[in-house]
């Protein structure tokens, strides 16, 4: 009967315009919808210009590899596959637990030192992983402050009376790595949990569930897709990282393609390595995009009521302590307090080298002027989709972000021809219309270098910046076309506004990397050129890493500063979204 | 909060002097016409070969369930959406073409959300002059606090959206809409977000404010009492397509087919035949419209078009439910065991299973042929 | 409320606003080192692989001798590419590596041009330069036996001996993939051939007591750590830890250690070499000829012996006392070049073996 048939559903937009689901609706209308605007064009620079290294690989793995294959099946692969696999579910367990629990802790919680401890959980993030592969090796080496005190305690005389584990294993580079990738996690999770309504741990809390239940039940599958962004870029600097891991002797897949290169010359297999290892990542980042393709958390205009924090004992708060103060710790204060002991040592004995200060300089400003670069262009090919989403710019948009998924120094020996070939058209150039040539200005002026990192550090700030557009409700872009801005004046009088904190968070991520990077910073650097990191590798490399501590220290506390700048951005980013939602609950009838 | 609003607001609704309006009169309302538009969302059509015209100072209520495409319509009319097919024309000129395509911010229409849409990190009165910008600064505060004025929101010019009650940012909305004088406006479910008591209030206003403006608008509702409330003129819509346009008196009672009659009313469907131009149904026999076909038909009838009637058809009670000043009873026709629903008031204590005698004017019945039932 | 947001607005800006300034200096400070590249400058450009700490005096004292002011650029794996990549433009004048194998690699790659220099030719024993004048060695770095003073009696051990059983968990060693230890498995494939190689390396593996991994200063903090008794590492790294030039630390780790000049059963010593070669298309090459011939002048080889520990390659120039300590070198008879032939079997050997697992 007809009586149960009237509508009675409120009306919403049907699907968001321009991720329409259903059947293909031919292959072209679908890619082109739209059309073509200026911004696409733009984007489609962009991911051209960053798949330049990938190309020139992709010539050099066709080069041909020699026999190279059946020797690495047969001998490396079955141990280096095994390897790697444990190094990621080890430092992807570590580092989702440790960023997403205390992501919550300080979300979900008040409890004595939170305040303090919310910031400080960012601090590992200015710890490049060389640094502390280097630095704990030191604490805890049999003669190291550790083990002596213990032995001295116990009254042992002989290291080997007492036999602790090797931090130079794979269970020790995987500790090391999640106390230091963890903060990719508690970024991504704790904007997150901001963001939810305080209803549903409500609702869940009523349906039974205790503070445990909660954690599990609720929080963790809301944060999956920022535990997914999170953890894939820890993950990919775990892997791709050469460094530290060789010298804690954990020999992954990026080793063998170093091995392969370095040792045999062997440049083409290299990179059919490096490719190959780029298809998997490639494989499991859309295996992971796909299993969570149906859960879109968009910001709406009007939300509930956010979460507030709940008070606990006295002892389960100094448990919560415990556990948000244990990482920041074990990846910033005892590396750092080892630095700073040894920088004092280091400037009693020899003094403060001149050069620090040119070498931060040049640290600061190649770092800068890639962050500011990496921002402009991450923000038009996140507005170019946020304008047109169609697969073609989200395609575009996915391939600008590839640079972060290969080790640095295949990044950078991919972006070697291709810069040079553009030095050499540009020089070809200058010299045609202004009678004498440039050189090779790219090399010359930092150019090559800055064009590195904003390669490989594209992701994050497309990656940030993408999450801060989700974040504005699409209305808000209607309303504002509707009253007469077009669309480079909605993102400068509305997007822009509403996602500075995403802005801010997203370069200082890049920023930081960038001052950490080293394989990219050492290769295309200009002539007289030393930064931080290049000063603190070569001083590790001549066996005297001691005598870096003072650049290392200089890494980590200019990467400080921006880390204190995210945790000061993130607060405000917590209010802004909430401005937007807070609403007379009398007066919401839905 | 809300009290002081709603002290304030007979005042409002009340016409004012033209030195009060805050959008100088001169301009002509707009004039939109909609011609043979088609959409489609991946294999989806959301708006099928769809016509429509707004005349000046009209208000066109776009009625449809979730989904049917009238949220659709309304943003390729102010252009965030591009048609695949037709055309768009406001005030005569050709907004959107087989060639041409005017971007929403040279259009000329004011957009309202069901959210509402403020920008949360602009004050209210920079809301409202958000799309004052061709303007210098103060001339364009002076019309927004004119424009808020008339809502009655200026004393909460320099607070933020969040700091406002839901009502006071639909007003808000409106007022952003109004100020920077569209051709006409466009309001998606702007009252849905009201609770029931606010949402009368609210609606009187704004609708009075428009006709006051004498402003065109196009309003989408899923709700038939508020589209017949506002509406100079309803267009029912099914699937991306208009399936009746007209009056709200046209539509109620002249419904083009049986989902228009089930939209605006609960309404009873029984079958019949139609021979010879008569109808013979369970409930008796009616004369057939004219041009009925003969064969099977759905006859509708509106349980308050059934009344106690000594000489009608009997029925037996089944169940009564209280509603206040009349009471909806549950029937059981004899022959086919079929249950209607009927509004009565004034029937004394029955008993379950009681026949009673129920007459229909046949003015009343509306008769559809049987393929448009479903 | 609106007054504490605009404050945020109005502090937001400032930064915005400093940002930008800060953007502009950078810009202006990216493209003031190429001011320095003008060929014909007094100057000349070096892409070196050895460390600026150890290149530095030599500078120093060379600038101070000359006026020729050197341009550095300090890099590691990739420096042929680069040159390669940069091609006829390339900035490079010489290119300095410290591993044998890397110096070959990039004349292969025919990114060297030949140098004719009396003072050179005189300087340079044969085998440790190119007969064509593509290459040409500076110094010289013993690959040693560290073994731990208290707890190992040897005083002498042959670099076979390490395969001996009676080692067995008591050996540590770096990667067997780093250079140093890639030339020595070639230069043991040289003498004995690739099977007994094999053998050799797989008693080494048996016998280690810890991963193949760190560096080579690593292996006398271990012994001293007494993670291991006996270990392998170069010359240099005693001087570098003895001298106390390492830091204090550094000092007790290398009193820690006896070492022992190893030699092949012939009874001679493995070594690598430090070397620099003229870049094909140099822009400067006079003047980068002058810092070569520099380089293996008195004063050169003398600031090479005492800043980097190493054995100079001219006959007679004084070598560091902590270096001449450990012995007259006999250095291997076997050219450089062969060596560097069989690196590519001594990889693939270590990687078949599994050595670094």
């Amino acid at each position: 009967m007809s009586l149960d048939q009237r509508p009675s559903q409120p009306a919403e937009w049907p699907i968001h315009p321009s991720r329409g689901i259903g059947a293909p609706f031919g292959f072209v209308g679908r890619f082109m919808r739209g059309g073509f605007s200026g911004w696409t064009v733009a984007s489609a620079v962009i991911a051209c210009v960053v798949m330049m290294p990938l190309l020139a690989l992709l010539v050099l793995g066709l080069g041909g590899s020699g026999d190279l294959w059946p020797h690495l099946m047969a001998y490396v692969l079955p141990e280096a596959i095994g390897t790697t696999l444990l190094l990621l579910v080890g430092v992807g367990l570590m580092v989702t637990t440790i960023g997403t629990l205390t992501a919550w802790l300080v979300t979900a919680y008040d409890f004595a030192g939170r305040r303090w401890l919310e910031w400080a959980l960012l601090l590992p993030l200015a710890m490049p992983t060389y640094i502390i592969a280097y630095s704990y090796l030191d604490l805890l080496h049999p003669i190291g402050p550790l083990q002596s005190g213990l032995r001295h305690l116990l009254g042992l005389s002989s290291p080997r009376d007492l036999l602790l584990p090797d931090i130079r294993s794979l269970g020790g580079c995987v500790l090391l790595f999640g106390f230091v990738l963890y903060p990719y996690v508690y970024i991504a999770t704790r904007a997150m949990f901001h963001m939810q309504v305080a209803s549903l741990v409500e609702v869940a809390h009523t349906l039974g569930a205790g503070r445990l239940g909660v954690f599990f039940r609720v929080a963790l599958p809301l944060a999956r897709p920022a535990i997914a962004v999170g953890a894939s870029l820890a993950l990919m600097e775990a892997v791709n990282d050469v460094g530290a891991s060789e010298f804690l002797g954990v020999r992954t897949i990026t080793l063998s393609i170093y091995t392969t290169w370095i040792n045999r010359s062997n440049l083409g297999g290299a990179a059919q390595i490096a490719l190959l290892m780029l298809l998997v990542i490639m494989v499991l980042v859309g295996v992971e995009r796909y299993a969570r393709r149906h859960q879109r958390y968009v910001g709406n205009a009007r939300q509930g009521r956010r979460l507030s924090r709940q008070n606990l004992s006295p002892l389960a708060g100094f448990m919560a302590f415990a556990a948000c103060a244990m990482p920041v710790v074990a990846g910033f204060v005892l590396p750092v307090a080892y630095l700073v002991v040894e920088a004092v040592t280091r400037l009693r004995l020899f003094g403060l080298s001149d050069d620090i200060i040119s070498q931060t300089l040049h640290s600061v400003g190649v770092a800068a002027l890639a962050t500011v670069i990496a921002l402009v262009l991450g923000l038009v090919l996140t507005f170019t989709v946020r304008q047109n989403s169609n697969p073609l710019t989200r395609l575009l948009q996915r391939l600008a972000s590839f640079g972060y998924a290969v080790p640095g120094t295949v990044l950078a020996l991919g972006l070697l021809s291709p810069l040079a070939g553009l030095d050499h058209g540009l020089d070809a150039l200058s010299l045609a219309l202004l009678g004498h040539g440039s050189g090779l200005f790219l090399f010359a002026s930092g150019g090559a270098l800055v064009t590195a990192y904003v390669v490989r550090f594209l992701t994050m700030s497309v990656g940030g910046l993408e999450t801060g557009f989700q974040r504005i409700p699409p209305s808000l872009d209607q309303a504002g076309r509707t009253l007469g801005a077009n669309p480079l004046g909605l993102l400068w009088r509305v997007h822009l506004p509403l996602i500075r904190p995403a802005v801010l968070s997203a370069g200082l991520l890049v920023f930081v990397d960038c001052m950490k990077e080293l394989p990219a910073t050492l290769l295309l650097r200009p002539l007289n050129f030393e930064t931080l990191a290049t000063h603190v590798y070569g001083e590790a490399s001549r066996g005297t890493y001691e005598d870096g501590s003072i650049a290392a220290l200089a890494i980590v506390l200019f990467g400080l500063v921006p880390v204190m700048l995210i945790a000061g951005f993130g607060k405000n980013s917590q209010t802004m979204p909430q401005s937007a939602a807070k609403t007379d609950r009398t007066e919401t009838g839905s | 909060m809300r009290a002081s609003f709603l002290r304030s607001s007979t005042a409002d609704t009340a016409v004012l002097p033209d030195e009060e309006r805050w959008l100088p009169r001169g301009r002509c309302a707009g004039f939109l016409v909609i011609e043979n538009v088609r959409h489609h969302y991946g294999a989806l059509p959301a708006i099928d070969n769809v016509s429509l015209t707004v005349a000046p100072g009209e208000i066109v209520c776009l009625l449809g369930a979730s989904g049917c495409g009238k949220s659709t319509l309304l943003r390729l009319i102010a252009g965030v959406e591009r048609p695949e097919q037709g055309r768009i024309l406001l005030d005569g000129r050709e907004v959107c073409g087989s060639a041409s395509f005017v971007p929403p911010e040279q259009r000329g229409v004011g957009l309202v959300f069901q959210d509402y849409a403020l920008f949360p990190h602009l004050s209210v009165a920079e809301n409202v002059m958000f799309g004052l910008r061709h303007m210098p600064k103060e001339h364009a505060r002076a019309l927004a606090m004119r424009a808020l004025t008339r809502v009655s929101l200026a004393r909460y010019a320099d607070d933020y959206p969040h700091m406002l009650s839901g009502g006071e940012q639909q007003r808000v909305a409106l007022a952003r809409a109004l100020a920077p004088r569209p051709s006409v406006i466009l309001m998606d479910e702007p009252f849905s977000n009201l609770d029931q008591r606010l949402r009368e209030t609210i609606r009187e206003q704004t609708i009075a404010l428009l006709r006051d403006e004498g402003i065109s608008a196009v309003v989408v509702t899923h709700d038939p009492e508020e589209a017949m409330q506002i509406a100079d003129s309803i267009a029912l819509m099914h699937a991306g397509r208009i399936v009746q346009t007209g009056t709200p008196e046209q539509l109620y009672n002249h419904p083009a087919s049986l989902f228009v009659a089930r939209f605006f009313c609960d309404v009873n469907e029984v079958e019949a035949v139609c021979r010879n131009g008569q109808i013979d149904s369970s409930l008796g026999r009616f004369p057939a419209p004219l041009a009925m076909p003969d064969g099977p038909c759905v006859l509708c009838i509106r349980p308050q078009a059934i009344a106690s009637d000594r000489d009608g058809v009997p029925v037996e009670f089944v169940s009564r439910q209280f509603l206040g000043h009349d009471d909806r009873l549950r029937l059981r026709i004899p022959g086919t065991g079929q249950i209607i629903h009927a509004r009565m008031s004034d029937v004394g204590p029955l008993k379950t299973g009681q026949v009673l005698s129920v007459g229909i004017a046949p003015e009343s019945v509306m008769v559809f042929a049987d393929e448009a039932k479903g | 409320m609106p007054f504490a947001l605009s404050r945020v607005r109005t502090v937001l800006r400032c930064s915005a606003h400093g940002f930008l300034r800060v953007a502009m200096f950078v810009f202006a400070m990216g493209f003031m080192p190429i001011q320095g590249l003008q060929a014909g400058a007094q100057e000349l450009n070096l892409y070196t692989v050895r460390e600026p700490g150890l290149i530095k005096p030599l500078i120093a004292a060379f600038t101070g001798k000359t006026g020729i002011k050197v341009n550095t650029v300090f890099m590691n794996d990739g420096l042929a590419e680069r040159v390669e990549a940069e091609g006829v433009r390339s900035p490079a004048d010489l290119m300095m590596t410290v591993d044998i194998a890397k110096l070959l690699e990039i004349v292969d790659k025919g990114l060297a041009q030949p140098v004719r220099s009396a003072a050179l030719e005189a300087a340079i024993p044969a085998q440790l330069r190119d007969p064509e004048g593509r290459w040409f060695a500076l110094s010289l770095r013993a690959r040693l036996i560290y073994a731990a003073k208290t707890r190992v009696d040897a005083k002498a051990m042959t670099y076979e001996d390490l395969a001996d059983p009676k080692w067995k968990g008591r050996i540590c060693i770096r990667s067997g993939q780093h250079p140093y230890n890639t030339a020595l498995i070639a230069a043991y494939i040289a003498h004995h051939g690739e099977a007994a190689a094999e053998v050799w390396l797989r008693g080494i593996k048996a016998n280690l007591a810890r991963k193949a991994t760190g560096g080579d200063r690593e292996v006398a903090r271990d012994i001293m750590g007494e993670l291991c008794d006996v270990g392998v590492g170069n010359s240099y790294y005693v001087g570098l830890m003895r001298s106390g030039a390492g830091g204090p630390d550094q000092e007790k780790w290398g009193q820690a250690i006896r070492v022992l000049l190893p030699a092949f059963s012939n009874g001679h010593t493995h070594v690598n070499a430090s070397g620099v070669v003229l870049a094909k298309y140099a822009p400067n090459p006079a003047q980068a000829i002058r810092f070569m011939e520099f380089l293996v002048s008195d004063e050169g080889q003398k600031i090479i012996a005492e800043a980097n520990f190493e054995y100079p390659v001219k006959a007679g120039a004084p070598m560091s006392p902590f270096i001449a300590e450990l012995g007259e070198l006999k250095p291997d008879h076997l050219s450089l070049a062969e060596i560097a032939k069989n690196r590519k079997a001594a990889s693939l050997l270590a990687e078949r073996i599994g050595f670094d697992q």
